[in-house]
This record gives C-alpha cells, structure tokens and sequence, in this order.
C-alpha cells in the first residue's frame, strides 16, 4: 500500500497565500514549485503549486486534508504495493488468516 | 582528498584553490527558457528536483536497480554541471577572503520545500560575476540580492553556523564554484535526497567529526545540531557518539562543544573513510 495524494489545483490557494499543508506535514511531503519563469521580473506568488513530491514518507495522518480550508487534498490507499511490501518476505509463508 | 581535489585542487582542497573562482570560468547559462513567461514544471522545483521525482517513482515500485541506474546517470551529469560539497565553517572564511563578488540571497531550495517567506529566508550566499547578472532572472534570486564585504559575510557564516546550518560549496560548471549554501534537513532539497534517497548530489565534506569520549561531558548540546543522522548519545555512557560512516564533516557539532571533545579530522586519513563520499 502507498499513500496516493491529490491537490486540486484549481481550488487549492496556493503555497504563499495559505500553505497550512505544508506548514502542518509532519514529514514534510509538499514542495511548492513555480509554474512559470520570467526574464526580468519575479514569478507571481500566485503561480506556485503545491505538490506532494515525498508521497512515499505520507504516515496518512491526514492533518493536511482536515487543515484545507477548501478541501483541495485527498489522500487515498494506491493499490499499488509499496516497497517495503514488495521487498518483504513472501506471502505465501504466512499464516492464510493474515493475508 | 575527494576527485575533485585531486583533479582542480593543485595540490591542496580544491574548493580553496582561486583558479576555481576566476571570473573567466563564468559560462553556465539558462536552457530554453529564454522567453518572457515560459512554462515552468512546478513539480521539479528545487535543486535536482526532475530526478528526485523519478528516483522515488522508481523506489517506491520496489525497483531499485531502476533507481540506481536514474541516480547514476543524474550524477554523472551533475558532477560536471551543478553539484554540492560540505564544507566546514574555517573553510567557509577563508572562500570568502578568495572569491568576489559575495551577495546575500534568497535560497531557492526552502523556498520549494518550505515555501518560505523571501525576507525569511536570505540564508543562501551567491559568488561571483554571476551576482552581477541577478536583474535578468529575479524568479533565481527573488527578494533580490544584497552585495557583503568579506567581513560581513564571515559575521554572516558565523550567525548560520550558531543557528545550526551546514556549509556547502556550489558549482555551477565544473570546477567553478558560485555559491556558499546554508542548509539543513529536510528545508535542503540536497541534503533531504541524499539523507532520504542516497541521492549524492550534495557530497560529504574533506574532514569527519572525530569525538574523545575523555573529554566528553554529555551535555548532548551536538546531537540536535546533526543534520545527517550521526550525533547520537549513548545512554550507558552518558556521552555523546558519532556515527563516523554518516558523519559529512561539518563540524555543526565541533562548533558548539563546550569541553572541545569533537575534532575535525582529515577523511583521506581514516583508510575505511577514504573513499567515502
């Protein structure tokens, strides 16, 4: 199981503006990236993203989810096995009332 | 004494060496994005971000010689271009005695990992005729650049230094070095990949923090100032303990030791150190 994390960016009020995600992540998953680059002049504050670059440290803790003042993040289960799953020992030698 | 030394140091750190500084070594430019308001890919912001994203991509799948083979292509391209070095804060001093221009500036990476404030965050310094140029691309250095003397720049190190942030050299173009970064974990996108990823864009330092537990008080006062994981404390002791195969040389540790337990050592000579970078 990995966390899969979602920012909508249309509602989402930016890193500058708000940023309470960020702020809040105890594992310091967001980054704020830039969307556009200027000669001579500074990007607009308005023009940063946030995104969930270390996805794979997210504890889903979901502090960032209950934070959003415009509910602009979700964090589901992916499907997908981690790695630590995925480098673990084989299902097969467990108990069938584990798997 | 790291390739680098050994290839741009004429005989001595090569990060201490002016030819590494000369104004004449100044090339890197911008790619592409030469027009007014070019698209920009929010999702690799920060130092090396493109490949840190494909890097975790490849980890969190379970692939890791997938992730190995991106990390060494990344770095071979990396070592020539743009990568980083830890430094100790003596070194620091001296750099800012040799190179010129230094200017204060605002650092791109907290800027991604922690969207700080710009008036918060001028904790990184640029070198360099490349300061000269800071107008053509404010985004690079936004909340603009301010020009230091040597002397105010070392006030300036030694105030990080006691904050708690690691010395790093940049380069930008092999072997010419235009900044002097403050980092720390995780707000330094380098020392977050490297700590987290075993990413080595950012590379240890030239000395290891060698501890006399004689002298030690255990006072724990070194063990928060480590950003890589090596100050710990050893509890049947009651001193303080480096992890010498982590440790990256900063010396954080050494400069707030009350009883001077901690000693910065030559790397090359510890023989099982040597070669780790």
């Amino acid at each position: 199981m990995l966390p899969k994390i979602t920012v909508d960016d249309g509602t989402c009020l930016g890193p500058h503006e708000c940023g309470l995600c960020m702020k809040l992540c105890p594992m310091t998953v967001f980054i704020a990236g830039h969307t556009k680059v200027w000669k001579f002049r500074e990007t607009d504050p308005k023009d940063y993203r946030v995104y969930a670059r270390y996805y794979d440290q997210c504890v889903m803790c979901n502090k960032c989810v209950e934070a959003c003042p415009v509910s602009a993040i979700t964090i589901t289960a992916d499907e997908v096995a981690s790695a630590a799953e995925l480098l673990a020992e084989p299902m097969a030698e467990q108990p069938a009332s584990l798997s | 004494m790291c390739r680098f030394c050994e290839e741009y140091g004429d005989g001595g750190k090569w990060y201490l060496n002016p030819a590494n500084y000369a104004r004449r070594l100044y090339k890197i430019r911008k790619e592409g994005d030469e027009a007014l308001g070019a698209d920009a890919d929010p999702q690799a912001a920060g130092m090396g971000g493109a490949v840190i994203n494909d890097i975790i991509r490849a980890r969190a799948a379970g692939k890791r010689d997938e992730e190995e083979q991106i990390k060494k292509d990344a770095l071979d391209a990396a070592y020539q271009r743009h990568f980083a070095q830890v430094v100790t804060l003596e070194e620091t001093k001296q750099i800012f005695d040799i190179a010129y221009p230094i200017a204060r500036m605002t650092c791109v990476c907290r800027r991604a990992s922690v969207a700080l404030p710009d008036e918060q965050n001028f904790t990184c310094i640029g070198i360099g005729p490349g300061m000269y140029k800071w107008e053509r691309w404010p985004e690079t250095y936004r909340g603009g650049v301010e020009f230091m003397t040597p002397a105010e720049a070392k006030r300036w190190a030694d105030a990080a230094d006691e904050a708690g942030l690691v010395h790093t050299v940049d380069v930008f173009g092999l072997p010419y070095i235009g900044g002097m970064c403050q980092c720390e974990y995780p707000g330094c996108v380098a020392i977050r990949n490297r700590v987290d990823y075993d990413f080595k864009f950012i590379l240890k330092g030239e000395y290891v923090a060698e501890l006399d537990p004689e002298k030690c008080i255990g006072c724990k006062k070194c063990i928060p100032r480590c950003h890589f994981r090596a100050a710990y404390f050893k509890v049947y002791a009651e001193k303080a303990g480096i992890d010498m195969m982590r440790c990256f040389g900063c010396g954080l540790c050494a400069s707030v030791c009350p009883t001077n337990a901690i000693t910065l050592v030559e790397r090359s000579s510890f023989p099982a150190l040597a070669d780790n970078w």
